[in-house]
């Protein structure tokens, strides 16, 4: 098997077999990031596309002072906001109603990703890019207001909007599980 | 709630995800190769296109060097050579059919007389006999009349048609002055500058088509030959190639008014003339130049835009997308300014090295010098021959030196530094210079004659004079050395890491010295230095130009190559010794650049 380094070198020289050696490694995971951002597998597979596209062009001047995975996640990430940042502008964000959390935490322990996903697939544009960039990759408020020309308080208001969409659809789901006691994934 | 339980679920989610996978179709890696091989296909595109410009750019430098080059040897070659270049024109063979016959060359001597404006020729040994319709009109309107009376006449001769099928007129270019103080007829055609007009063609092809003369003012200067109302008016010189037919024209406030209201702005003359050339295409069997007539396209074509009306509160949400783009892209354009800013090499020195040759045939002796070397030098020796030779003597030239560049703006660039000049060639004398009651004896230069040419040692003693005495031919040396200080200014073509640069300014050139070195052994190596007993200058200045063709290696290297003209603004040798020595030098260096920013 091939190390990260040999990888990088061996894309750096446009070596398509170092490509499809470094496509194959980490193809599956991007997807996964791909997903988040989209609302449709086809969607996904363009940003997927585009991105690696990117990361093959983009490799010689990465100075790998981050993990290789990481830096062709944030270019992932990147692209997913560039394609959706066009539809963001046509259906602008803006601040929702401050919705009453419940007491309680949502526990999402036993659920597969695949369900999760299709829940976070399944929230509003605007609210989904804000809820994965902020509770999965991390970003502060401040930062995603910064990268998506939106106001801080929009994008508070948009993840609290998430959030509480989220638990509302997990605890729709943990009570069909008491209900009818099937199992989940 | 508190931030501790919000942050679980944050991280709950965020674990789910973290070794999460799917698979995508294998149509994913299909269309990123073949967005990768379309990458790199206009990445080679693009790399064709640069070298392609590279190489247009490096031929129109040779062809610049080289035309600079021809015109330097020709221009040289005329001052020498001019005696032999007449004989050869005045002995060439006549009689034969290929070959125009010396009386061809002759100038003709026309007048035109004010009555007639008729065009008598002398000295027409062709046999073509007496002039055809075609060809006094041509004749006439080749002629060009100025108000006060100066005719200034161009004109081009013929081969008959009939003797071969393809021939060669050498063209002839007859000044014709014409004295014509009562020229109060129509046509009144002002030449501020002699005309020019050069044929190669056959008879028929003039007659057939007419020249672009004829196109440009033919008729309507012919009618206005018989109306007398038009004054032809053109700002413009002419040029036009047409199967064969070579006419160079130089006109200068030619004006046509038309009395009929028929005024042809200047901007219509190659139209006129191409209008004319397919007026006279019947004439030239059958062949009628294309003439391109700008056409409207159908209303069809032109489709008004659908425009969206949107309430007055509401934003046009493509509109505002497209100012949003806008704004990220002047966005990230800045980025890539800021970032290539950072890149660009501001600040750099750079060691180098260059070797040419120089050429001094346009120096001159005066005549003052020629005739006081002539007077205080023995009767053996040639003294100012000598001058003449050392003077005009072409030679090597080799430099070495330092300098400092910074980039002043994108494109634009200040380079300066010192180098070591040397140029070094050889004359042949064939006297030497004896001194101190022939204690020493010197090879015959310049320097030691610069006493003699100047007065300054007349009212020496004679014994303590240098005298001359003659001697076999020998070779002598001769190398002047400066150091030069050069200040230029530059223009960057190409900015990659293939670099070509464009150079120009001047140089402060210091003289250090002049050593004659006779070869041989038996005479005496002599130096001449700056100060007032010196024939050269302290102080010269010269004019740079050239180019650099780089590359870079490294973060921080350049290697470039520099070819290069230098010419000097003032004589090396002071004005009271009438000799103005002006070497052209050419040469290419090689120079390792360091940046540092």
């Amino acid at each position: 098997m091939l190390s990260e380094q040999e990888l990088i070198e061996g894309c750096r020289k446009s070596n398509r077999a170092f490509q499809k050696a470094l496509y194959d490694r980490y193809c599956r995971k991007m997807l996964v990031v791909c997903l988040r951002y989209s609302k449709t597998t086809a969607e996904a597979e363009d940003i997927l596309q585009e991105g690696f596209v990117k990361v093959f062009q983009g490799i010689k001047d990465f100075r790998q002072e981050a993990k290789l995975e990481t830096w062709i996640t944030r270019i992932m990430v990147n692209t997913a906001l560039n394609v959706q940042r066009k539809k963001l502008y046509l259906y602008p964000m803006v601040d929702v109603a401050e919705i009453n959390l419940p007491e309680e935490e949502m526990s999402i322990s036993g659920i597969h990703f695949t369900q999760l996903l299709e829940m976070i697939q399944a929230l509003p544009q605007g609210c989904q890019i804000v809820f994965n960039l902020f509770a999965i990759e991390g970003y502060s408020h401040k930062e995603i207001a910064a990268s998506l020309g939106i106001s801080e308080g929009t994008s508070k208001s948009q993840f609290a909007r998430a959030k509480s969409l989220l638990q509302a659809k997990l605890l729709k789901e943990s009570t069909y599980y008491e209900r009818y006691g099937e199992a989940k994934i | 709630m508190n931030d501790m339980e919000r942050r679980k679920f944050e991280d709950a989610v965020k674990d789910a995800f973290s070794g999460a996978e799917a698979s995508p179709t294998e149509t994913v890696w299909t269309n990123i190769e073949l967005d990768l091989e379309r990458a790199e296909g206009d990445k080679m595109r693009r790399r064709i296109v640069f070298y392609k410009l590279v190489a247009a750019a490096s031929v129109a430098f040779a062809m610049c060097m080289a035309g600079l080059g021809y015109y330097t040897v020709t221009k040289n070659e005329s001052g020498v050579g001019g005696n032999d270049l007449s004989i050869n024109t005045t002995q060439r063979p006549s009689g034969t059919e290929e070959k125009m016959s010396s009386d061809k060359t002759i100038s003709e001597s026309v007048e035109i007389s004010d009555n007639q404006k008729n065009i008598s020729e002398l000295g027409n040994e062709n046999g073509n006999g007496p002039l055809t319709a075609a060809e006094e009109r041509d004749a006439a309107f080749t002629s060009e009349t100025s108000r006060d009376g100066d005719v200034l006449i161009a004109q081009a001769k013929k081969n008959t048609p009939a003797k071969k099928e393809i021939r060669e007129h050498q063209a002839v270019v007859k000044s014709q002055t014409i004295n014509d103080k009562d020229q109060t007829a129509s046509e009144s055609v002002q030449l501020a500058q002699p005309g020019l007009a050069s044929v190669d063609a056959s008879q028929k092809t003039n007659h057939g088509v007419g020249d672009p003369k004829t196109g440009v003012a033919g008729s309507k200067a012919n009618d206005s030959r018989t109306t007398g109302e038009n004054t032809v008016s053109s700002d413009k010189s002419s040029s036009l190639a047409l199967l064969g037919t070579t006419q160079i024209f130089d006109y200068k406030n030619v004006t046509i008014d038309n009395s009929a209201s028929q005024k042809i702005a200047e901007s219509d003359v190659s139209s006129e003339q191409n209008q004319a050339l397919v007026a006279s295409g019947v004439a030239l069997n059958g062949y009628k130049p294309f003439v391109f007539n700008e056409r409207n396209l159908p209303p069809f074509y032109k489709m008004n835009s659908p425009k969206l009306k949107l309430p007055d509160n509401q934003i046009d949400p493509g509109e505002k997308m497209l100012r949003e783009l806008k704004l990220k892209e002047e966005a990230y354009a800045k980025e890539d300014k800021k970032e290539k800013q950072q890149q660009s090499e501001k600040l750099w020195t750079s060691l180098g090295f260059a070797a040419g040759g120089f050429n001094s045939l346009n120096s001159s002796v005066s005549s003052s010098t020629s005739a006081s070397l002539a007077a205080s030098n023995s009767p053996a020796s040639n003294g100012s021959n000598v001058a003449d030779k050392q003077a005009k003597a072409s030679g090597v030239a080799y430099s070495v030196g330092v300098s400092m560049g910074a980039k002043l703006s994108k494109r634009w660039l200040i380079q300066g530094g010192v180098n070591y000049l040397t140029q070094s060639s050889n004359y042949t004398a064939n006297s030497v210079v004896v001194s101190d009651n022939f204690q020493s004896l010197k090879a015959e230069s310049i320097n030691a004659s610069y006493g003699d040419i100047t007065q300054q040692s007349q009212s020496a003693d004679a014994n303590a004079r240098n005298k001359n005495a003659g001697t076999f031919p020998y070779s002598v040396n001769n190398n002047v050395q400066f150091v030069s200080v050069p200040v230029q200014a530059g223009y960057l073509v190409i900015n990659r890491k293939f670099g070509l640069q464009l150079n120009a300014g001047l140089s402060t050139d210091l003289f250090l010295q002049n050593t004659i070195t006779p070869e041989g052994g038996s005479l005496d190596k002599t130096t001449q230095g700056r100060g007032d007993d010196s024939p050269y200058r302290s102080v010269n200045f010269s004019g740079l130009m050239g180019t650099e063709l780089s590359y870079k290696f490294g973060q921080r290297y350049r290697l470039a190559l520099n070819p290069g003209l230098r010419y000097p603004i003032n004589s090396v040798y002071k004005s009271d010794i009438g000799i103005q020595s002006t070497p052209l030098t050419f040469d290419v260096g090689l120079r390792f650049r360091y940046i540092f920013r």
